[in-house]
C-alpha cells in the first residue's frame, strides 16, 4: 500500500503554529510581493476566497471578516516542511517527498495489518509534536493514494483508504477526470470529447485508445487507476523538468537597465536551484509582463537555447538577458519577470561538447560552488553577478509587508511567552 | 599489507577520531518537535529571567512537576503540572488543544 501524507492548508497552519489567537479565525497567506492569495485556511476558504485570487479583490471581504492576512514567509515553511519530513520518516522508512506539503510513504515493508490505524496515529503524532494538520489517503498505487487524499480532506477525520471500500469504481466514479493525478487541461480535453468524464472511465478505457492519444505515460496512470503500480519509488508522472522562477515587481518598470538588472537577479536565483539539484539546463526562457489588470496587457517570452547544457550563473544570465533583449517593447509598464530553465539534465549525463573547455568550466564550478555555500549559509543572497544590480538599486525586490517572524530560523525572531 | 607496514616516531596518540562536545546533542531530545521561546518577564519560582530563551518539546508527556507552555486565553503561556494532570498518553482532541508543549531546557545568558 502507499499512502500520502497532505498537509492541510499547510502555508495558513505553519502561522497559526505559535498564534493560538488565530485557531479557527480565517488565514490568507499572499504570493511573493504580495500579489495574490496562494494559502487559505479553511474558515477562509468558506468565506469564498478562492485560490490565486488577486489581493486587491478581496480586500474587502478581509477587512469586514477580520481576516489574518501573511505575506509568505518560506523560512517558516520550509522549516516546518522538514520537521513534519523528518518526523513521517521516523513511522516509514521509505518516504519520498514530493512537494513543500506532500510526502509518498511505501508502507510495503512495515507489514501493517490496519493501515488506517497507523494513518491515525502518524496524524495525531504530527498534529501534536510538529503542530500542523494533516490528511492521510491510502491506495494501492501513487495515483490512487493521490485520489484517497482528496477524499480524506473532506472526511473528518482526515483519513481515507480507498484500498478498503468495497466498491472502490464507485468512489471513482464521483471523481473529475482532470482531477487525476497527472491528467492535464490538454489531455482531460481530448478525454471528454470520447466521453471519459470520470476516473472510473479512464480506468476501464481502451489501453489502445489510451496509448495512441495520450502516450505511454497515459497509460500508465490507467494501469495505476486499476491498482497496478507504474510510478515507483521516486517517480512521477507529470516530470516536468523545469525551474522557474518568477516575481511580480516591488514597482513598475520600463527602463531596459532595470529590467535587465531584475532579469539577471532572479535567472542567477534560478540557476542555483539548478545546481542544488545537480542539473544542468539547455533552455533557457525569460519572460516579461505588464500587469494582467490593465487593458494592453502585454506578456512577452522568448526562448534561447544553450550551445551545451550549463548551469553556472554567468552562462545561464547571459542568455536570459538574451531573451529579454528579444522580448522586451519599449514604453510598456512591467510588472513580472521570470525565467525558466528548461530541457533538464543531471550532471552525470553530460556529453561534453566538442569545443568545451574542461579546465575553464571546472575552475567555474568551484566558483560556483562556493558563491552557492555563502549564500546558504547566510540564507539570502549575499554573491551574485554584477548584472543583477546592487543591493540599494534593487527597487524591484518584492516586498513582503505582512510577514510573520521566522520563528524557527532566526534568533532575534523568537516567539515570546510572558512568564 | 596493513601489519607489513612500517612506522617511525610516535603512534599519534590521537587514533581515534576527535569527537567535542555538541550542546545540541544534550538540550534536543527530538529535533523535530523541539522549538524554542523567548521569555518576557521573570518567574523566581519557575528560575526564569526575562530574555531566556526556553527550550520546549512538544512530544513528551507531562509529568507531575514539569513546565509546560499551554494556550490560554488565545496566548502562550507557563503551567506547572500537578498530579491530577499528568495524562496518559493517548492523546484526546482536549489534551491537543490546549498543550503546547513540555519545557526541558532554560537557557540563561549570565554575561
Amino acid at each position: 500500500m502507499i499512502a500520502l501524507v497532505d498537509c492541510d492548508s499547510f502555508y495558513a497552519s505553519c502561522e497559526r503554529i505559535f498564534r493560538p489567537d488565530l485557531k479557527d479565525k480565517p488565514v490568507i497567506v499572499l504570493s511573493n510581493n504580495d500579489g495574490c492569495v496562494i494559502a487559505r485556511s479553511r474558515e477562509a476558504k468558506a468565506l469564498g476566497i478562492s485560490m490565486g485570487v488577486p489581493y486587491f479583490k478581496v480586500r474587502e471581504v478581509v477587512t469586514k471578516n477580520n481576516v489574518a492576512v501573511f505575506s509568505s514567509n518560506y523560512a517558516l515553511y520550509q522549516d516546518i516542511s522538514s520537521r513534519a519530513l523528518e518526523t513521517i520518516r521516523n513511522f516509514c522508512p521509505e518516504v519520498e517527498p514530493y512537494s513543500i506539503d506532500e510526502s509518498f510513504l511505501i508502507l510495503d515493508s512495515l507489514r501493517l495489518r490496519d493501515e488506517a490505524a497507523f494513518a491515525k496515529r502518524l496524524r495525531q503524532f504530527i498534529k501534536r509534536s510538529v503542530g500542523i494538520p494533516v490528511s492521510v489517503g491510502i491506495g494501492q498505487t501513487k495515483t490512487l493514494a493521490k485520489i484517497a487524499t482528496k477524499i480524506a480532506k473532506q472526511a473528518d477525520e482526515g483519513i481515507y483508504n480507498i484500498a478498503a471500500q468495497e466498491d472502490p469504481d464507485c468512489i471513482l466514479a464521483s471523481m473529475a477526470v482532470e482531477d487525476i493525478w497527472g491528467i492535464g487541461q490538454h489531455q482531460s480535453k481530448k478525454l471528454r470529447a470520447v466521453r471519459i468524464r470520470t476516473a472510473r472511465d479512464l480506468k476501464y478505457a481502451e489501453d489502445g485508445w489510451i496509448k495512441k492519444h495520450l502516450s505511454v505515460v497515459g497509460l500508465r496512470t490507467v494501469y495505476e487507476l486499476r491498482g497496478f503500480r507504474c510510478f515507483g519509488f521516486k517517480e512521477i508522472p507529470d516530470n516536468r523538468k523545469s525551474i522557474c522562477v518568477s516575481r511580480s515587481l516591488g514597482t513598475y518598470l520600463t527602463n531596459y537597465n532595470e529590467l535587465s538588472q531584475a532579469v539577471a537577479f532572479y535567472a542567477s536565483l534560478a540557476s542555483e536551484k539548478l545546481r542544488a539539484q545537480r542539473s544542468l539546463a539547455n533552455v533557457v526562457t525569460t519572460y516579461i509582463s505588464t500587469s494582467f489588470h490593465v487593458p494592453d496587457c502585454y506578456w512577452g517570452s522568448k526562448r534561447v537555447c544553450l550551445a551545451t547544457p550549463k548551469n553556472d550563473s554567468p552562462s545561464i544570465v547571459r542568455a536570459a538577458l538574451e531573451g529579454l533583449r528579444l522580448a522586451y517593447i519599449e514604453g510598456k509598464k512591467y510588472k513580472r519577470v521570470g525565467v525558466l530553465l528548461s530541457e533538464i539534465s543531471s550532471c552525470k549525463e553530460l556529453q561534453k561538447g566538442l569545443f568545451c573547455d574542461i579546465k575553464q568550466s571546472k575552475k567555474l564550478d568551484i566558483l560556483m560552488r562556493e558563491i552557492d555555500k555563502i549564500n546558504l549559509e547566510a540564507n539570502k543572497p549575499l554573491v551574485w553577478l554584477a548584472a543583477g544590480g546592487k543591493p540599494e538599486s534593487q527597487k524591484w525586490v518584492t516586498s513582503a509587508s505582512m510577514r510573520s517572524p521566522r520563528y524557527t530560523s532566526y534568533w532575534d525572531e523568537l516567539p515570546t511567552i510572558k512568564v | 599489507m596493513g601489519r607489513f607496514n612500517t612506522t617511525t616516531g610516535f603512534p599519534t596518540p590521537a587514533a581515534e577520531k576527535a569527537h567535542s562536545l555538541d550542546l545540541n546533542e544534550l538540550i534536543i531530545y527530538n529535533r523535530a518537535s523541539t522549538y524554542f521561546l523567548r521569555a518576557s518577564g521573570d518567574c523566581l519560582k519557575l528560575g526564569i529571567c526575562n530574555g531566556d530563551i526556553l527550550v520546549i518539546d512538544r512530544s513528551l508527556n507531562p509529568c507531575d512537576g514539569d513546565i509546560a507552555v499551554v494556550v490560554k486565553d488565545d496566548s502562550l503561556q507557563l503551567k506547572e503540572i500537578i498530579p491530577s494532570e499528568v495524562i496518559h498518553p493517548n492523546f484526546s482532541d482536549e489534551w491537543q488543544e490546549r498543550f503546547f508543549g513540555i519545557v526541558t531546557w532554560v537557557i540563561h545568558k549570565a554575561k
